[in-house]
C-alpha cells in the first residue's frame, strides 16, 4: 500500500467512523448506493446529501453542522492531508467520503474524468468538497486539471478551499499555475500564509510577478499588502 | 416590511437593480428559468444558463444582500423545438436535486401548442418524482382558454394543485385559478399583465389567501421595484399591513416551502452583504469601495 492508498484509507475510516456515529444510517445508505453504483444515481445521490444529512438530524435545522473530532483524529486527517478538516462542516466530510468511495469504484483510468465532470456541474459546496478531496484520492496528480480549474474562477469558496491550507497545488501545480493562484490571493484579499509549503515554491517568475504587482499599485497610489514579503 | 418576489429574471437586469431592490428591502427573490427572447439552438446552452442560475447569480445577488433562489425547466416557448426539449427534459432532473433549485417552472403553455402540452405534462411529472412545487407561466395571446386548459392538464397529472402557482393571472383568470386550488400569482407590469391599483382592486375583492405578486422582471420593459411599489398602493388603498404581509412575503415563503429547500436562515435575515467577494473572476465591482458593513440603506450614493 502506497502513502496516497493509506490516507485516502485512513482519512475514509476516520471520517465515516465519525458520521456514523453522529448519523446511525449513514453507512447503511452508501453501502445500499454502492451495491448497483451508476455515475448518474451517484449525481443524484451526491446533490441530496447536505439536505438529507441535515434532515436526519433532529432538531438541527441548520445546514453547517460540525462534526466532534477528538485532536487525534484531527491531526491524523490534517497530515493525511485533509485540507483544514476540522473547520468543515458535515456535509464537507459526508460529500468527501462519498467521492472517495466514487473513486475506489471507478478505478484510476476512470476516476478523474468522472470527478472532473462532476466538478463542472456543481454548484459551490459541491466544488468546495471535491477540492478537500483531491489530495486524498489515488494517484492524486491525475486530477490536476480539476484543480486548475477551480484556480481560475473567483468564487470566494472555492478558491479558499483550493488556495488555502490545502496540500494539493504545491505538491502537483507546474510553476505556472501555482504564481497565477498565488497572485490572485492580493486580488482575493486571502491570506497568503495559509498557503501550503509556499515558501518552498517560491521561484524566480513569482519573485517577478510580485515586483511587478508592487510596482503597479504603487503607481495606482494603492497600498501594497504586507504579505508580499512572503514572497519577496 | 420585507419583500419576497418570487418571479424575477435577474440576469437580465443590472447592479444598480439590485442595489435599489435591497434599499427597497426586497430581501429574497426566486429566478425561474425562461427563455432569452429568442429561441436557444443547442442544449449545452441550457445547462449552462442552469449552472449560471445556481452559481453566479445567486453569488451575485448575496453580494447585495438579497437571498437568490432558482425554479428551473423548459419555458413553453423552446418547448415548441421538440428535439431540443426532449434534450433539455433528460438534462433537468439532476438540477432539480441541487440545493437551493425550490421548483419546476416556469413551465406551461404560450402558443397553445401540443408541443408545449407535451413538455408541460413531462415536467408535471418531474415536479411530482422531485417533490418540487411548480410556477406555471399563462400565456399572453387567448389567456382565458390558456389558463384553463394549463389548469386541466395540471389537474390531469395528478400533481397536488397546492403545489402548483398559476401565474400572471389577470381580473378574468384569477377565480378561474383560485377556484381550482391552485395558487394565483400576479405580475405587476408597468403597461401590461396587470397593475398596482388593479391589483389592489382584486385584493379587495379576493383577499390574501393563496394569492401572490411578482415583478417578472426581466431584458424588456419591466421594473424590479414592482413588489414594494404595489404594496404601497394596496397601503394608500387601506388594505390593512397583515393582509400585505401575507402577500408579500408569508405567501411565497409557505408556497415554496413545500420544496424543502427554501433555507429559512437564510431569508430570515438579510444575508451579509460582502461586495470584496469576487465571483469568477468578475467582481460586481469595477474599483468602488465595496459595502462589507451590510447596511445598504447608508451606502454612500458615489459608490454606485
Amino acid at each position: 500500500m502506497n502513502q496516497q492508498q493509506m490516507n485516502h484509507s485512513t482519512v475514509y475510516a476516520t471520517v465515516l467512523h465519525n458520521i456514523d456515529s453522529f448519523i446511525p444510517d449513514f453507512k447503511l445508505q452508501l453501502t445500499k448506493l454502492y451495491e448497483s453504483f451508476s455515475e448518474t444515481k451517484f449525481r443524484i445521490a451526491f446533490s441530496r446529501l447536505r439536505r438529507e444529512l441535515t434532515d436526519s438530524i433532529p432538531d438541527h435545522k441548520n445546514s453547517e453542522v460540525h462534526l466532534e473530532f477528538t485532536k487525534k483524529e484531527i491531526d491524523t486527517l490534517t497530515q493525511s492531508g485533509f485540507p483544514s478538516a476540522a473547520r468543515r462542516p458535515l456535509h464537507i466530510h459526508a460529500r468527501v467520503v462519498y467521492l472517495l468511495h466514487a473513486a475506489e469504484q471507478l478505478g484510476p483510468k476512470e476516476a478523474p474524468r468522472f470527478i472532473h465532470e462532476l466538478f463542472t456541474r456543481s454548484d459551490t459546496p459541491e466544488q468546495c468538497s471535491i477540492l478537500c478531496a483531491l489530495p486524498l484520492f489515488s494517484n492524486p496528480q491525475d486530477y490536476c486539471d480539476t484543480a486548475v480549474l477551480s484556480t481560475r474562477g473567483y468564487i470566494r469558496e472555492v478558491y479558499d478551499t483550493i488556495a488555502l491550507q490545502n496540500p494539493y497545488p504545491a505538491r502537483y501545480f507546474p510553476d505556472s499555475v501555482f504564481n497565477q493562484m498565488v497572485l490572485k490571493a492580493f486580488f482575493m484579499e486571502a491570506p497568503l500564509s495559509e498557503i501550503v509549503d509556499l515558501q518552498e515554491r517560491v521561484n524566480d517568475d513569482l519573485r517577478r510577478m510580485a515586483e511587478d504587482f508592487v510596482k503597479e499599485r504603487s503607481a495606482a497610489n494603492r497600498s501594497v499588502p504586507n504579505e508580499i514579503n512572503l514572497i519577496l | 416590511m420585507k419583500y419576497f418576489d418570487h418571479h424575477i429574471h435577474m440576469s437580465a437586469r443590472t447592479t444598480d437593480d439590485y442595489e435599489a431592490m435591497a434599499k427597497a428591502n426586497i430581501t429574497a427573490v426566486i429566478e425561474p428559468a425562461f427563455w432569452l427572447g429568442q429561441p436557444r439552438t443547442h442544449v449545452a446552452t441550457f445547462e449552462d444558463y442552469y449552472l449560471s442560475l445556481i452559481g453566479w447569480e445567486r453569488f451575485r445577488a448575496r453580494q447585495f444582500g438579497i437571498a437568490h433562489f432558482c425554479v428551473l425547466g423548459l419555458n413553453p416557448k423552446e418547448a415548441n423545438n421538440r428535439p431540443l426539449a426532449k434534450e433539455v427534459l433528460e438534462l433537468l432532473p439532476l438540477y432539480l436535486e441541487k440545493d437551493g433549485v425550490v421548483g419546476v417552472g416556469e413551465i406551461g403553455l404560450d402558443d397553445n401548442t401540443p408541443e408545449e402540452e407535451k413538455a408541460f405534462e413531462e415536467q408535471l411529472e418531474l415536479a411530482k418524482e422531485h417533490n418540487l412545487p411548480v410556477i406555471v407561466h399563462t400565456p399572453h395571446r387567448d389567456k382565458i382558454q390558456g389558463t384553463r386548459r394549463s389548469i386541466e392538464i395540471v389537474k390531469a397529472s395528478g400533481i397536488p394543485v397546492e403545489q402548483v402557482i398559476i401565474d400572471h393571472n389577470i381580473e378574468d383568470t384569477t377565480a378561474i385559478a383560485l377556484d381550482s386550488g391552485c395558487w394565483a400569482g400576479h405580475t405587476i407590469y408597468p403597461s401590461t399583465k396587470m397593475d398596482e391599483v388593479r391589483m389592489a382592486k382584486l385584493v379587495k375583492k379576493y383577499g390574501s389567501e393563496r394569492i401572490t405578486i411578482n415583478s417578472s422582471a426581466d431584458w424588456g420593459v419591466s421594473d424590479p421595484l414592482k413588489v414594494p411599489k404595489t404594496a404601497q398602493v394596496m397601503r394608500e388603498e387601506g388594505i390593512t399591513e397583515e393582509t400585505i404581509q401575507k402577500i408579500v412575503w408569508d405567501n411565497p415563503v409557505e408556497f415554496f416551502s413545500q420544496s424543502g429547500k427554501l433555507d429559512m436562515e437564510m431569508i430570515s435575515e438579510r444575508p451579509l452583504v460582502d461586495q470584496s467577494i469576487l465571483w469568477q473572476g468578475n467582481s460586481v465591482l469595477r474599483g468602488q469601495k465595496p459595502n462589507i458593513d451590510n447596511k445598504i440603506e447608508n451606502q454612500n450614493d458615489d459608490s454606485a
